[in-house]
């Protein structure tokens, strides 16, 4: 251990100089032995010497080899490693068909596809999430989770237990671009926030990037989520059906024929008999949702392949006699891949997002529908060209269409009080290119170095006000507006977006990594709560409220102990962003015609630092993360009565510097395994009172200050117990069955801390969502 | 909009907790950051006959589980109310209620049309001052009428709501507050004058306020009528009338915005949904630097007043016997045996 650090600091005497004698090239695919599909990801490494490589997405590797006799090794998670013995005279062509590993638990929840991917990778602040053991970890209600599963990872957290979205090193909740097979998702939960809305069951990988964010990806600040759905089984039919305290599911996978696969899953949910054993104000509520996938593949010849993905989800929550909200999203991708040759692989893509929200209110006299969403539509393309083992380019281009309804209101009857109401739509284009090349200059140094351009174009119909100068933009204030007709183009911005990633190889066992990004966000999620609400809404930016831009310096040291049964990592980050929006004090922002009226600009800064331990193989598999991490803001008004703070910088209200999360896994054998996870955090801002005073007669609270107070910490224990009867790799039909304990020492864990009056005399109250422990059993069952 | 911004917040409130059977609400204690005093004025103008009043106070030390500092009021501080074409009086202190100032020149009074700004010069040196408010006209109610009802709760669960109906006139957009307050007489036996040989303090009355603040924008109604909007809920214990007041009032966007902050703070839940609190600083600013501002707010506003008295319906009387658990007259005084009455009769009754 102590050798490694002071490794570390002997960098020039480590730094190793490989040579590779003779020039034949070795290439080929790596495939699945049973299914015969590609696998990407894969690690072939020559025995006893430094010469290696990793296959792409289509599988395929290409490696220049020796002509002297030498064995290969072929691994990949989850695979049976192979290896062969190879003596080329000239270059070669060669399939590895590796063999599905039949383990009967998966070590750890999150691990990168490469054994030493950690070290080895340019990659860097990057968390690859693997759903086959997604169900082991203990969550509420016994739900398996992805976001859940990705905050125990450093540099994700939640502003609060239950709270919608989550937060990348300092970004917001509207800075993540979230894309399933494609399809940007503009809504992650189900009710409210207690659940991911992307079924677990059907998804084959997640990876989320911190930072180092591919130049092919755009359009949000501070992360990119990449979930891939689960390609259909070809070779017979299978069910997956499951049941849990809150949801029942469904998989069915298969061949169609020779060429075509399908996969389709389900979930739909059943809270209310929970909630009617509320008090009777409550249990008159109603809540229900459902998510569906659909996945079609169709393989032409051998070398291409038609992917259509489609997704659909819906809420909806019933206040008694009051008011229904609802929110629904469907989406779609149509993907076309070919591998042109060993070195040129080609793909074009058609996507389609819908996200819409509905509030309906029952209340007599004053019945009324609302309604507010946003529709993004995509063609992109992207070639890879691979030349030889040193270089990979990827250039690609694409176009984005984005209609948003800020939000209307009908009147539902005559008899209705509530006149309708609607804000204009807005629709802009989003185009861009990129080109990015890895190169690996030398066995220890490998560049990634890319360059993103994007242009935003707001185009109308639009009113566009203009207002008096020298006061704050009000109503009141606006001078004249100007008609833009329809196509006319209103505002429009763009920028370049470099992103330059390097890895330094120290030795095999360690590395340094460092990376630089700039990133461009043209829509904005307004809000003026801590979490994210249903209501919020989507706004493009216009010639008042310009782009968000982020840029992002990290760097890290990677080591790997024991054949990369440790894992080690520390990584640094440092974040600037400007133009962030902030809400004015107590301004109306759900159907403003005028928005620009109740927002004021601000600029944010981030910076942390985060610890990662693990332990991958054996019985016992487990990490350590630790996140130290500060995020701030500065609103930016020159007018008094706008300013937040007195214009002082204040804490983000996600804003936690220390997080600690410790998860653990210990397989017991026949089929049982136990699982645990400890996690601490510093408590959020808080804005708590500092002054008393009357006005009228009402008693008020004075709140002078932003952010200048913490909740109490927030630790929670969770544990669970998995069963698998599955025995061998021939049993088809068999069951899992987790039993799980969320919160384990009934911590009542503050969710906000808030002051109530009672006879004129106020008082401090938290609320704890679980204030004791919440037990749960899912069941799986696959036939 | 604000129909649907309170059922949000009942909403959230509602879901968190049905969603999370397991949530629990507790009181902590809490150390609480000490800040310097701000200034706090609360006055306003009507077209009502004067005085019009000011109260100058600082803010006190928060503490929670405590009651107001009432030593916070400001003395010696020279008040002035001046109109847009110049017009100027000076407030007097009003030495018996600390921080409070009064006009008193009663041919000073508010006009529908004319802004009018406050001024405070404190003992300190320091001059605020308000945005010049416009005092803006009022509609007159149309109707007061008032529905019977069993949904109360407790000794409370009978009685009347209160409705007003409204004509919203269509022009430039009204701001409205509401103000309501309801008078019942109570009966005693009275207690015997040794020198007149009757016996007094017989009758009172006891007045119930409407708590909330009550205020809306026709921005989502503008032109149409105000209707069936709920004022007041006049629980029923007693034999024969009660008498209601409505009061209805202009305000200007900028108070109007004000009492919505306030509002909004009042009724805040705690959940996280609920908007960042935030000062809720009005139209007054420091003269010499107007980033520094006062809490509370100078409004201007036209009045217009009606009154309601109710009879009790036999129905009524009946669903009240029920519950009442007074049934008979006591022996006594009546300011004596029911604290918070008054012995004089309110005007309209």
């Amino acid at each position: 251990m102590k050798h490694h650090f002071t490794a570390f600091f002997l960098i020039a005497s480590l730094l190793c100089v490989y040579e590779v004698k003779g020039q034949i090239r070795l290439f080929g695919q790596i495939i699945n032995k049973t299914t015969q599909r590609p696998i990407s990801g894969a690690s072939i490494q020559m025995l006893n010497s430094n010469v290696g490589t990793t296959s792409d997405s289509s599988g395929n590797y290409t490696l220049t080899v020796p002509s002297t006799g030498f064995n290969l090794r072929a691994t990949a998670v989850g695979y049976y490693p192979k290896m062969r013995y190879f003596e080329p005279k000239k270059d070669t062509r060669y399939v590895f068909e590796l063999a599905e590993e039949f383990k009967q638990l998966d070590e750890v929840t999150v691990k990168t596809n490469r054994e030493d991917a950690n070290v080895s990778s340019i990659e860097m602040s990057t968390l690859k999430l693997d759903t086959k053991s997604l169900r082991r970890i203990p969550v509420v209600f016994g739900e398996a989770d992805i976001i859940k599963a990705l905050l125990l990872q450093p540099g994700v957290s939640t502003v609060g237990e239950g709270a919608a979205g989550f937060n990348v090193r300092g970004g917001r909740t509207d800075q993540n671009l979230v894309l399933l097979d494609e399809m940007p998702l503009f809504s992650t939960s189900h009710l409210l926030g207690f659940f991911t809305n992307v079924n677990p069951d059907v998804v084959q990988d997640v990876t989320l990037y911190k930072a180092g964010i591919p130049a092919q990806y755009g359009g949000r600040l501070s992360s990119m989520m990449n979930i891939n759905l689960k390609n259909g089984n070809p070779n017979k039919i299978n069910y997956q059906a499951g049941a849990g305290n809150v949801s029942a599911r469904l998989v069915a996978e298969g061949p169609l024929g020779k060429k075509l696969t399908f996969i389709l899953g389900g979930r739909i949910a059943y809270p209310n008999w929970m909630i009617k054993r509320f008090p009777d104000n409550i249990r008159n509520s109603r809540a229900f949702f459902y998510d569906l996938n659909a996945k079609l593949r169709y393989q032409i010849g051998k070398n291409q392949q038609l992917t259509l993905s489609t997704y659909l989800n819906h809420d909806d929550f019933k206040f008694p006699d009051d008011t229904v909200y609802s929110w629904n999203a469907k989406a779609a991708s149509l993907q076309w891949n070919a591998q042109l040759n060993d070195r040129l692989s080609l793909s074009a893509a058609a996507v389609y997002s819908d996200y819409a929200f509905q509030m309906e209110g029952i209340k007599e006299f004053y019945r009324f529908r609302f309604q507010s969403g946003i529709t993004h539509k995509e063609l992109k393309t992207n070639l890879i060209f691979a030349p030889s083992e040193a270089h990979r380019l990827d250039v690609g281009a694409s176009m984005i269409r984005y209609d948003v309804a800020p939000g209307y209101r009908t009147r539902v009857d005559d008899e209705s009080n509530i006149n309708p109401k609607a804000i204009a739509n807005e629709q802009a284009y989003e185009y861009s290119a990129y080109v990015s090349e890895e190169w690996n200059v030398a066995r220890w140094l490998t560049v990634q170095a890319g360059l993103r351009y994007a242009v935003f174009a707001l185009v109308g119909p639009k009113t566009v006000y203009n207002y008096e100068a020298g006061v704050p933009r009000a109503p009141e204030t606006a001078t004249e507006s100007t008609q833009y007709s329809s196509g006319q183009k209103i505002q429009s911005y763009g920028g370049f977006e470099p992103r330059v990633s390097l890895r330094i190889g120290l030795s095999k066992m360690h590395s340094i990594k460092l990376s630089y990004n700039r990133t461009r966000q043209y829509l904005h999620l307004i809000t003026n709560t801590t979490a994210i609400s249903p209501a919020d809404f989507w706004k493009l930016s216009d010639n008042y409220l310009p782009p968000q831009v982020a840029d992002q310096y990290a760097a890290g040291y990677y080591l790997n102990l024991k054949d990369n049964v440790y894992e080690f990592s520390v990584e640094g980050y440092y974040k600037n962003i400007s133009s962030l929006l902030e809400a004015k004090n107590g301004a109306i922002l759900l159907l403003n015609p005028q928005l620009e009226t109740a927002l004021i600009t601000a600029r944010g800064l981030a910076y942390g630092i985060e610890l990662s331990a693990k332990k991958n193989k054996g019985q016992f598999t487990g990490q350590v993360n630790y996140t130290y991490a500060r995020t701030f803001i500065q609103s930016l008004s020159t007018f008094a009565l706008e300013q937040i703070n007195q214009g002082n910088w204040f804490p983000a209200n996600y804003d936690k510097p220390h997080i600690l999360n410790v998860a653990a896994n210990l397989t017991l054998g026949r089929g049982w395994s136990m699982s645990s996870n400890f996690t601490y955090n510093t408590g959020r801002p808080a804005i708590y009172p500092d002054g008393n005073y009357s006005v009228a007669g009402y008693p008020l609270i004075n709140y002078s200050r932003r952010n200048a107070d913490r909740i109490p910490d927030y630790h929670r224990l969770d544990w669970a117990i998995t069963k698998n009867t599955r025995q061998n790799k021939e049993q088809l039909r068999y069951s899992t069955w987790v039993f799980s304990l969320y919160n384990v020492y009934g911590r009542e864990n503050p969710y906000s801390v808030y002051f109530a009056r009672f006879n004129r005399i106020t008082r401090a109250y938290q609320l704890a969502v679980f204030g004791s422990v919440v037990p749960a059993l899912s069941w799986n069952y696959n036939f | 909009m604000r129909i649907i911004r309170n059922r949000y917040n009942k909403f959230i409130l509602a879901s968190v907790l049905s969603v999370l059977f397991v949530s629990c609400i507790r009181e902590i204690d809490l150390a609480l950051r000490v800040e310097k005093p701000v200034l706090v004025v609360d006055g306003m103008i009507t077209n009502e006959a004067p005085p019009y009043n000011v109260k100058l106070t600082y803010t006190g030390v928060y503490e929670a589980s405590n009651r107001i500092n009432e030593n916070q009021a400001v003395s010696g501080a020279r008040v002035s109310i001046t109109d847009d074409q110049g017009l100027k009086t000076q407030l007097e202190q009003v030495l018996e209620e600390p921080g409070k100032y009064q006009t008193n020149d009663p041919q000073y009074w508010g006009r529908v049309g004319r802004s009018y700004t406050l001024t405070v010069e404190l003992p300190n040196g320091e001059v605020y001052e308000s945005s010049p408010e416009k005092l803006m006209a009022v509609p007159e109610i149309d109707k007061l009428y008032s529905e019977f009802t069993e949904n109360g709760s407790g000794d409370q669960r009978v009685g009347y709501n209160v409705f007003l109906d409204a004509k919203d006139p269509k022009d430039a957009p009204n701001y409205y507050r509401w103000q309501a307050i309801g008078y019942r007489m109570r009966l005693a036996t009275g207690v015997l004058n040794p020198f007149s040989g009757a016996m007094e303090n017989k009758q009172c009355w006891q007045s119930f306020k409407k708590e909330t603040i009550d205020i809306e924008t026709d921005v989502d109604f503008d032109g149409n009528t105000i209707q069936k909007r709920l004022m007041l809920y006049s629980p029923a214990y007693s034999n024969g009338q009660y008498l209601i007041e409505v009061t209805q009032m202009s305000l200007s966007r900028e108070v109007y915005q004000f009492w919505r902050r306030m509002n909004e703070q009042l009724t805040r839940t705690g959940s996280i949904f609920d908007p960042l609190p935030s000062p809720v600083e009005g139209n007054i600013s420091l003269k010499t630097n107007p980033n520094k501002l006062a809490l509370g707010y100078f409004g201007a506003s036209a009045v217009s007043k009606k009154r309601l008295i109710i009879f009790e319906t036999d129905e009524a009387k009946r669903q009240r016997i029920e519950v009442s658990s007074q049934p008979f007259v006591p022996t006594g005084g009546c300011t004596n045996l029911f604290p918070g009455t008054t012995p004089f009769k309110p005007s309209g009754w």
